[in-house]
This record gives structure tokens, sequence and C-alpha cells, in this order.
């Protein structure tokens, strides 16, 4: 084999000097922009979420060396310019493969058989709800398990789970025992956008359950409680704007359709949609967006159109510590990011929040124990009632009974999207509340 | 820490290499130190078992060089202790599992936790004090000297099972030149690439084609099953390779010369060339310090399959303890006496790439799930006998949406790449002068891309274990 000339091997050293050179001047960069800590961020906008704060110290935690790996994902975590990096990554990872119009991404969990009666219960025994962070987590699996996606737009799956189911409603209608005579208990189940606007086939295509069917059976297994009907009118009405593209949420007109039918329950007269005050915040790429990262969405982004309440626009909320703050029912958000499209409602998820009606004075109240689903309804209801409450039930801290008590509500309204119940943790989660 | 972490690279990494090359004097004490603040990272109070740990061997063989007659018992009671650690934390719990589940007592069993790299460390130094035992190298007199082999960072928590006597001459007597340095950090960044971007990527497909749950696989399709259990083939030797490239590229920053770990076993025409490709420094360790002691094969046919029981028996339990494993141990078992007795050399060439290739992908399918219910079910699913069907939109999704990565991880597991590095290399002699600055513009070019991906992909991925440190 022939050898370098004895030129060509001094030019190889000056070559590898320099790769010695890169090599330290970019852990050198690295350690530099590591050290710039009042630059660390400390939330993500990409994700969405708080970024680990540094941990605190502890003798146990220093043994067993979680605070070590803790110091390690603080760091990676609050990274100067991490989510410029992370964008980067991911329009990196778009480079992996080949993008169809047609995609599934994750899997659904298995699906439980849906009783044609529901005589046969499988309640959890003991339920354990799990800490703040996990529930959270757990909601997060929830909605991005089994998307299917076509034509830049994703659907969530469903997929039963009886047990899950029976926990739900046993634990609802505790609640409802507990309150009967005092406060009446509905109960809004929100279905998928795929169990809503794709036809049978192609639900059949994911797997699955059926979304009707379920909310029938959680219906139907209601004895004190009382469901709020919605599944067929959204149906009937899948040609309209009821979900976003980009984000898991309903729009604000799929939850009119609630609105009206649970009006039509109360004896309310629901408010014309177009009566009320507007706002149109747009471009907005959500929940999807951000876990795809797929280029045909944010070629066609969603548009949030948001109503507020004709009477009031003001609201308070608990910031986490007990203080309220005062706040929009529906806040502009025309200035923020393209992802915070849906923060518009009535400050997002918060773990209490008030809204007064000025024009109603007549001791009525509404409690709403909710996920981010239930954020776009609650507008519609301040016009009918002296007093709106919510309550995340991720982050509350409040026992639901009691506070309905101590308030004299007249109505509790737990709403909730049909796949996040569809998990046991959270289903457990309505026990301690109800 | 892991090496694939920003902490380890932008802190850890960064701070030794400066103090090292700025300290002449005091670098054995200065890599000791950075070595032991490494694996206190994963929890102080292990600690001192390592160092116990050093501190018996390193009496031992000392007293096995000063007192020669008595040298066997000094090694037996050696490796009573070591041994004995070992099985206490690492085999107890599943000891007494079993016998609870026989005979329904104790009925609590405590939970003990694996302290980390103990399987690599202890397995280390048995091999030193065996190595005094038989007089390949003379025992060390200096503990802390024997506590930078033990503890050293590069290898200690995920191997390659170093030898004492490959680093023996290098602790007191090592130089670096600047070609050192530049294949360490070539090295390095490979290793690091490999983990981060390719290794990580296919356990996140892995994950998805086989989640957790037998229900959950059950329902999964057959095409999904083969393809995740092929992407945790890939994941595997691409995870455990890099492990082994980053230890061997930082090894040589500082003028260690560890031996290779892997010689591209995805390539091998049998199972016993696979072994011979595979974690390398394992299968050698059991062929020297077990194999061979027991009589190897120059003893009858009886005693050699004893022989081979033993060593596949003990492979598979180093790896875990866990039925699985012992499974997967026995497996190949099976499949090597097959070769040694049965089929010999009749598959042909090509055929016998294949037929490798499904041995070791069923072989990581047994070592995956540590649940024999799960082990079933995809067992099962895998000859179609599962409720998923043949193949699901999902399943379809992964692998067009992750086409290139799987291809490209495919190839290198192969040697392709360093077949086409040697023909630039080639080339670039030829006098040819497009080729020679080509050649060394890619290789300069090489390492900060590396980097720059690997970064990319380390600062928002939250999956980043290395399958090798549960061992």
């Amino acid at each position: 084999m022939k050898k370098w000339t004895k030129v060509q091997r001094q030019k190889i050293q000056i070559f590898r000097l320099i790769t010695v050179g890169i090599f330290i001047l970019f852990l050198s960069i690295g350690f530099m922009l590591g050290n710039i800590w009042f630059l660390r961020p400390d939330k993500s906008e990409v994700e969405k979420r708080e970024l680990t704060s540094f941990p605190t110290f502890t003798f146990s935690t220093f043994m067993d060396g979680t605070y070590f790996s803790d110091i390690s994902t603080w760091y990676s975590d609050t990274f100067v310019g991490r989510d410029t990096f992370i964008a980067m990554n991911q329009s990196l990872k778009q480079k992996y493969g080949i993008h169809s119009g047609e995609m599934m991404v994750g899997t659904l969990t298995q699906s439980d058989e849906i009783p044609e009666d529901s005589s046969q219960k499988k309640i959890k025994k003991d339920p354990v709800v799990p800490d703040q962070n996990t529930l959270q987590a757990e909601v997060t699996d929830k909605i991005m398990e089994g998307l299917y996606i076509e034509d830049g737009a994703a659907y969530g799956g469903y997929s039963f789970s009886q047990e899950a189911a029976d926990t739900y409603i046993d634990a609802l209608e505790k609640g409802a025992e507990k309150l009967d005579g005092i406060t009446n208990v509905y109960s809004l189940l929100i279905p998928n956008n795929s169990g809503v606007i794709l036809d049978d086939e192609t639900c059949a295509k994911l797997g699955g359950s059926n979304q009707g069917q379920a909310i029938e059976y959680y219906f139907n297994s209601y004895d004190k409680v009382t469901g709020i009907e919605i599944y067929d009118t959204l149906k009937k009405h899948n040609d309209e704007y009821l979900y976003f593209r980009t984000d898991h949420h309903w729009t604000q007109q799929g939850a009119y359709y609630a609105y009206k039918s649970y009006c039509k329950l109360k004896g309310f007269k629901a408010e014309k949609i177009s009566d009320l005050p507007s706002y149109t915040f747009t471009p907005f790429l959500g929940t999807y967006y951000n876990e795809l990262q797929l280029p045909e969405m944010a070629a066609n982004p969603d548009t949030v159109y948001a109503y507020a309440p004709k009477s009031t626009n003001d609201m308070l909320y608990d910031d986490g510590s007990g203080n309220l703050i005062p706040w929009k029912v529906i806040q502009d958000v025309s200035t923020w990011n393209e992802g915070s499209g849906y923060y518009c409602f009535v400050a997002g998820d918060k773990p209490y929040a008030e809204i007064d009606n000025p024009e109603i004075e007549d001791g009525t109240s509404c409690v709403v124990i909710k996920e981010s689903y239930g954020n776009c309804f609650i507008p519609f209801l301040v016009d009918h009632y002296d007093k709106v409450y919510y309550m995340d039930f991720r982050y509350t801290n409040y026992n639901i009974v009691d506070f309905c008590k101590e308030h004299n509500v007249t109505d509790l309204i737990v709403e909730n999207n049909i796949q996040i119940i569809g998990s046991g943790d959270v289903a457990s989660r309505f026990y301690e509340l109800l | 820490m892991v090496f694939s972490s920003l902490f380890f690279l932008f802190v850890f990494l960064i701070c030794n290499l400066i103090v090292y090359f700025f300290n002449v004097k005091y670098r054995n004490i200065i890599l000791l130190a950075f070595s032991l603040i490494f694996y206190s990272w994963g929890g102080p109070r292990y600690l001192i078992l390592l160092i116990g740990d050093t501190f018996i061997s390193w009496i031992f063989a000392l007293l096995m060089e000063k007192y020669p007659k008595y040298k066997k018992i000094f090694l037996i009671l050696d490796l009573v202790f070591m041994l004995s650690v070992l099985g206490i934390f690492k085999y107890l719990g599943f000891i007494l599992t079993n016998i609870q589940h026989i005979f329904h007592v104790p009925k609590e069993i405590v939970q003990i936790v694996l302290p980390i790299g103990i399987s690599f460390y202890t397995f280390q130094l048995i091999s030193y004090d065996v190595d005094v035992y038989k007089e390949k190298v003379k025992a060390q007199p200096v503990f802390w000297k024997l506590l930078l082999y033990s503890s050293l960072f590069h290898q200690c928590i995920a191997g390659p099972i170093v030898r004492y006597e490959t680093v023996a001459n290098e602790i007191d007597h090592r130089k670096v030149n600047l070609n050192d340095v530049y294949y360490g950090i070539r090295r390095f960044s490979i290793g690091l690439a490999k983990k981060a971007v390719l290794a990580n990527s296919c356990a996140s497909i892995a994950d998805t084609l086989l989640p957790s749950g037998t229900q959950a696989l059950h329902a999964q399709s057959t095409l999904g099953l083969w393809a995740g259990v092929i992407m945790y083939t890939l994941q595997i030797y691409l995870d455990f390779s890099a492990y082994s490239d980053m230890a061997i590229g930082m090894g040589r920053m500082v003028g260690f010369h560890y031996l290779e770990n892997f010689n591209y076993p995805y390539v091998a025409c049998s199972v016993q060339d696979f072994w011979r490709r595979w974690h390398i420094s394992l299968s050698t360790f059991f062929r020297d310090y077990v194999y061979i002691p027991l009589g190897g094969n120059r003893v009858s046919k009886r005693k050699t399959i004893r022989n081979l029981a033993i060593v596949w028996f003990l492979t598979g339990l180093w790896h875990g303890a866990s039925w699985n494993y012992i499974f997967w141990g026995l497996y190949y078992l099976a499949f090597l006496l097959m070769e040694r007795y049965v089929y010999k050399d009749k598959i042909k060439k090509g055929w016998s790439h294949i037929y490798t290739l499904l041995v070791v992908v069923v072989g990581w399918t047994i070592f995956r799930f540590e649940n024999l219910s799960e082990l079933k079910t995809v067992l099962c699913g895998m000859i179609g006998i599962n409720t998923g069907g043949f193949v699901n939109l999902a399943c379809i999704t992964q692998l067009k949406t992750n086409l290139f990565l799987i291809l490209f991880s495919m190839i290198a597991c192969t040697n392709l790449g360093n077949m086409m590095h040697n023909a630039l290399t080639h080339l670039s002699k030829t006098g040819n002068q497009f080729f020679f600055y080509f050649y060394n513009i890619i290789d300069t070019l090489t390492v900060p891309v590396l980097l720059f991906l690997s970064f990319l992909a380390l600062i928002g991925n939250n999956y980043n274990p290395f399958l090798y440190f549960q061992f």
C-alpha cells in the first residue's frame, strides 16, 4: 500500500490539529453557554410546559444520586436557546423518512368491549391517584396516543376501558348522592374529533371503540347524574368547524352545540352565537402540530374564533398560590405566539377561577369541573348565572362536594373528554374530588 | 451520569480534559478524582462498595504475590467475597422471589438497588486477581492506582471489561500525541452520534411498535412486532457499541488503548461468529476465566457440552436477574451446540447470514421482555397469533416516516462506512491532490458535524438511558 509523502503527513497533522481545536472549541462554547445562568429559560414555548427547576438538596437525594441526576436533567432542560435547537432538530427529523397525506402515529391502548347493559360493574378497588405531574403526563399521553393524520389534520383515537368508565361513573354518582337536593349534577362528555368527523369506515380502520356507544354506556349507567347529550348533534353538524386540525381541542363553535343542548335541559334561552362579542386569533398551530411538526399543518393553520359573554368579560383566577388575579374571559392573545390561540379562553387551565355576572344577582351559581376542553364552553354559561366557578381537576385542591355545599351551588357540570377519562388514573381522581 | 448528556459534554468532559492536559505531574490523581466524581453521580453510597471491592482485590493480590504457597486460598477467598457481593446486590432479590414463589417464604422481599456498573467492575477486579494468581501480571502495589483501574470513568459503569494487563503498563507509562487525541476525539464523536441520533431514534420506534402490556402487544400487527424487534436489534447494538466507542475514544485521548469490544456482529455468518464479534470483552472473559479452566473443548464431548452449558447459563445470568436472560443464554447454547454437532458448515453462504440474523433477532426478543407473559405474546404475534392482523397503518407510518433513518442505522451496523473510509484513505495516497484534500476535509468536518447533530438530538430528548447500565 502506498504511503503519504512527508509533506502530505505534515498537512494531515495540520488538519488533525484543526479537528482537535474544533472539538475543544465546541465543548468550550457549550460550557460557556451552559454557564449563562440568567439566560436559561424557565418555560418552553415549543413544548408548552414549565421547565425543570434546579433541585433542592436533601441528604437522601444526595445519597441515592437523584440530586445529581436532577441537576443533569435541569442542565439539559433549561439550556440556553433550547427551543430554537429543538425546532432545528424537529425539522431535521422530518428528513428521517417519507411523509404522506395519511399517517398513524402511536398506538391506541387495547380497548374493552362496550357492554350492552351496565349491570356488571368493574369498579377500580382502592383507586390510587398519582401525583399532579404524573396525572398531567397521563392526560397528555391519552391525548396523543393513536393519532390519525389525513391531509394535514390530526384525529385523536378512542379506546374504551370498562374499569375506567365504571370508576368514573361511580365517582360521579357518589358525588351526586352527596349533593342530592342541593346541587344538580350534569355530565358533559366530549367526543374526540375522529368520532365526530371521520366516517365509520375510516374509524373502523383506526381500531379503538365507538365513541357514541361509549357515551351511551356512561349516560345509561347514571342514576342521579344527568348526561348532556351532544354526540348526535355534533355528528349532524360535522361539516362545520367543530374541531381544530392542528390541536386536540374542539372549537367554540363545537362547544356552542353543547351549550344549546345544556340550555334545553335547563330551560334557558340560548344566546345566538352571532349576537355575542367575537374575537379572531390566527394563525393557530396547536398541540398536534407541536407533537408532529408536519409542514402540511404549518401550511394550513387553524383560526380560533372566540365568543365572549354579553354580560361581562372580567374574571378572577387563582395563580396556584391562592392569589386571585384579574383576567379576561376571552383574553386578547393576538400578540402571543402562534401556539397560544386556545389560551384565550378563561385564562387556560387554572386550579380555580370565578366569574361574577353583574347583570344577575339572584344567587344562582354553577361550578364546572373540567380539563382544557371545558375552557371554550364556560364563557357561554356566564350570561345565565349570578356566579360561575371553575376548577381544573388536575390542579385544584378543592373538594367539589364541600365547595358546592358551602357556596350553595345550583348546578355542577363535570366536563371531560371521552378519551381522557379512559385513563384509570384520571377516573380515580374524581373519587378524590367528589 | 451518562456520556450522551449535555452535562457530561459541557461540564464534566471539558473540565476533565482541561485540568488533565494542563497538569503533567498529577494526571493519574486527576483521572481518579474525576472518575470518583463520575461514579458518585449515580449515588455516592455505592462508591463505598466500589472502593471496598477494589480494596479487597488489592489486598488479596498482594497476599498472593507475597505468599505464593497460599495463593490458591487467597484467590478462592477473594472470589468468594467478590461473587458474594455481586450475588447479594444483583441476584438475592431474584433468588428470594423464586423461593417465595415455590415455598411461600419469606413473606417480604427486601428490594436491593443494583449499584451501577457492579457487573463490570467486579469482573475487571476478578480478572486482575486471577491474572495475578496466574502470574500474568504483577500485583499493583499502590492501592489508588488499582482504584483508578477499577473506577476509570471511561469504562467503569458499562464496559468494555478492560483487563488489568491491557492497561497495567499504561497506568504509569502512557504517552499521548496529536494522533492519539485526534483518533480519540473522532471515535468519541462517532460513538456519541451513534447513541444520540441513531440508537435513541431506533429506541423510540421500537418502544412505539412494542408497547408495554400484554393486551397492547396482543393488539399489535405481525409486521409491527417484527419491525419492533428489528428496531430493538438495531438499538441494542448501536447503543452498546456507541458506549464502547466513546469509552475507547476517551481512553485514547489520554493515552489508554482499550481493546475493541465489537466487530460488526450483525454481519456474522454463524451464531459462533456472532459471539466472536459481540461484546468481545465479556465473551473472552468467560472463555478465559470459566470455559478454559473447566477444560474447554479438550475434554470429552459430554464435558464440553457441560462446560458450554455453564458458560452460557452464566452469560445469560450476568445480563440480569431474570429468567428471560437465563433463557436467552440457554437459547444461544442450543444454537451453538447445533452448529458444533448437528449442521456444522452445512448452511450455504448467504443463507448463513440470514439464519444468524434470524437467531439474533429472536434472541433479542427474549432478551427484551422480562415479563414472560409479554414475551409469549410477542413470540406468538410474530407467527401471526394475535388480534392485530398482519399489518396496520400505525406500523406502516412508523416505517415510512423513519425509512431513511432505519436504512442508515442498518448501514451503521455494517462495516460499509469503514470500508468507504479506507477506500478514501487509499485514494488520498495515490498522489491525486483532489482526493487528498477531499479525504482530509471530510475527516475534519466529520467531528463537528457529528457533535452538532448529537447536540441537537440531546437537547430535547428525554429518552436517553444506556441499555447496558442495568447490567
